[in-house]
């Protein structure tokens, strides 16, 4: 009986994965990358453009957020309701992990920048390894199996990449494109079964 | 041969409010979230409006949730959250299940 109660609370933190929508926000997120390292592929940006970089993300990301809870209020919660989840600061194991992984990759970046490293190393890899990071620590809160894959395919990916010697932007550029893709296969399938297993609630006449 | 009888006087010491199935499936679903609204814990626990709606009137006077009409955009909400006090009767209440049901699998 515990671990159904347990099970029931399982679904509750994967209700946000529910409707497929995360997935998609999260494909159009990568599409946005890997458009950001063709651009710079091919336009030969300087390194100040990383500056710009982080704007791009940043922006990205919440005008992304704003869109997906958008169309959330509209199509998922009318149909089976509204979840608040719990911000993840309650874990201090899993914000611990977070901390370090942020200051260590911090670090390494302030470590290329003060040794003057002209060109950005191995970035394939460090994409695959931050992509790899935040699906397996989706993978651990949700206990869905299939971010899991992702990640190590994301981190497997990077590798094979950057030793492919198709370039620093453009070995990012396609990784974050075949994540994206991936993303939005994910996405396409997780929202097919979410509008045929469910429809909007309507009252009854005696409801109302 | 000597019994311990500590495992099952420790079932019938559990909290009879959260020992119904409904009302600890609520309390499962809502201790594991910031808060979920009417329509999901209908959907999740299959229980009728009706009977919801008494289930969850018995938990809010027994101070184990708190429940706020709002809007999520133009879309109204009931939402129920965990308070503190119903976390740890819901945590206490598992612990006295688990003691429970170890001994019984022995």
């Amino acid at each position: 009986m515990d671990n159904n109660l347990k099970a029931s609370g399982q679904r509750a933190v994967q209700y946000w994965f529910k409707d497929g929508l995360a997935e998609l926000g999260g494909g159009v997120m990568c599409l946005i990358l890997a458009v950001y390292f063709g651009l710079q592929q091919i336009l030969q940006s300087s390194q100040g453009s990383f500056a710009i970089f982080f704007l791009l993300v940043f922006v990205a990301a919440f005008g992304i957020r704003k869109v997906m809870l958008w169309y959330r209020e509209r199509s998922t919660y009318p149909r089976t309701g509204f979840v608040s989840a719990k911000s993840g600061l309650e874990n201090h194991w899993l914000l611990g992990v977070s901390i370090l992984f942020t200051l260590l990759l911090l670090g390494f970046m302030l470590y290329t920048i003060i040794r003057g490293i002209q060109t950005v190393v191995w970035i394939p890899v460090l994409c695959g390894v931050i992509f790899a990071f935040i699906c397996t620590m989706v993978g651990y809160q949700t206990k869905l199996v299939r971010f899991y894959y992702l990640g190590a395919f994301c981190l497997f990916l990077g590798i094979v990449l950057a030793l492919s010697g198709l370039g620093d932007f453009w070995g990012a550029a396609v990784l974050s494109l075949v994540t994206s893709l991936i993303l939005f296969a994910y996405g396409i399938i997780t929202r097919w079964a979410y509008i045929h297993q469910t429809k909007t609630i309507t009252e009854n006449a005696d409801e109302r | 041969m000597s019994v311990n009888p500590q495992p099952i006087t420790s079932l019938t010491n559990v909290d009879r409010l959260i020992h119904e199935p409904s009302r600890s499936i609520i309390l499962a679903i809502l201790s594991a979230v910031q808060s979920a609204d009417f329509l999901y814990l209908l959907r999740e626990t299959g229980l009728t409006k009706g009977n919801l709606t008494v289930h969850l009137s018995k938990l809010e006077a027994a101070g184990f949730i708190k429940i706020e009409k709002t809007y999520k955009g133009k879309l109204p909400l009931t939402l129920c959250s965990i308070t503190n006090e119903g976390e740890q009767a819901f945590e206490n209440y598992r612990k006295q299940l688990r003691e429970f049901l170890g001994e019984e699998h022995k």
